[in-house]
């Protein structure tokens, strides 16, 4: 079964098991790895993405749970070359 | 004095010292090496410099051969006004890639196949792997290997969410290495019982001699 997201603006799908947390998609599959692994309980927020705009942890939500939504990490904020984000600035 | 106060104890005295000292090392053989006289050699940016001839060397070039020179114990401290980074506020060098996401660190090292291990050791100190079920492990997706080590056990899979998953599916037996019977109850009591009197030594180490 493929599953659909929008990860920092682009289009992706992936056959990966629903299951399991978008924590380790975006890392594993998208070698987003700004997105962190800390505490895997939900606790230390080193793996908060935002998921339509809300702060998720993303060691805890299922990549199914979050299917078709727009999800935004760190790599996705701003960037030198660019902008930065203002609490990229801060 | 090392540790998170050493720069706001003497720290910021001590790193002045050590620079003058390496700096006047780092003067004296370049003025052998330029073949001019030492006081007229100033620094700046890395490099000791000769103005009126032009002549400069970086502290690379110098670094190796002025390391084996004596060090001086007083040298010359720069003054205040003609501090260059003292009481500024540079921005740090690891920040923007940190801030971005750029930044690799041991987690997100990887090289093509690699694999990813997780372990489990026994949870008392000393205490043996007795027995493990592999299959529960081996049933995951992604999940290669349990390897059965003598105090600990582990799974080796694709990626880390295998391997993270794998090693939760194990319900390793541990031996308590005889320890099982600890508590703090335990302990007072046992430290209760040697501090009777007549109990003897409990560690003996050394000879103490008499004066």
């Amino acid at each position: 079964m493929s599953t659909q997201l929008s990860v920092n603006g682009q289009i992706f799908d992936t056959d990966v098991d629903p299951s399991t947390p978008l924590l380790w998609v975006l890392r594993e599959q998208m070698a987003l790895t700004g997105t962190k692994f800390g505490c895997g309980i939900g606790a230390c927020g080193a793996c908060t993405v935002h998921a339509d705009g809300q702060a998720t942890r993303s060691c805890q939500i299922a990549l199914g749970d979050v299917a078709g939504q727009s999800i935004t990490t760190i790599e996705g904020l701003g960037s030198v070359s660019t902008k930065l984000h203002a609490l990229q600035e801060a | 004095m090392g540790g998170s106060t050493a720069i706001s104890m003497t720290g910021q005295y001590g790193m002045r010292l050590l620079g003058a000292t390496f700096r006047a090392a780092l003067i004296e053989f370049a003025a052998e090496k330029l073949n001019v006289p030492e006081a007229e050699l100033t620094t700046a940016n890395s490099t000791v410099m000769h103005a009126a001839s032009g002549k400069s060397a970086t502290y690379g070039e110098l670094a190796a051969d002025a390391a084996s020179r004596t060090l001086q114990t007083a040298p010359t401290l720069k003054t205040a006004a003609t501090f260059t980074i003292i009481g500024t506020s540079p921005q740090r060098h690891d920040i923007p890639r940190k801030v971005t996401g750029e930044a690799i660190y041991g987690i997100d090292f990887t090289l093509p196949e690699m694999r990813i291990a997780t372990i489990m050791a026994a949870p008392v100190r000393g205490g043996a792997l007795l027995s493990v079920d592999e299959a529960p492990a081996l049933a995951i997706s992604g999940v290669e290997q349990v390897i059965k080590l003598d105090h600990e056990v582990a799974v080796v899979a694709k990626g880390y969410w295998p391997a993270i998953q794998g090693l939760r599916a194990l319900s390793p037996k541990f031996s308590d290495a005889g320890l099982a019977g600890i508590s703090t109850a335990s302990i007072y009591e046992q430290q209760e019982t040697l501090l009777q009197p007549g109990t003897g030594s409990v560690n003996a180490v050394g000879t103490v001699h008499a004066s």
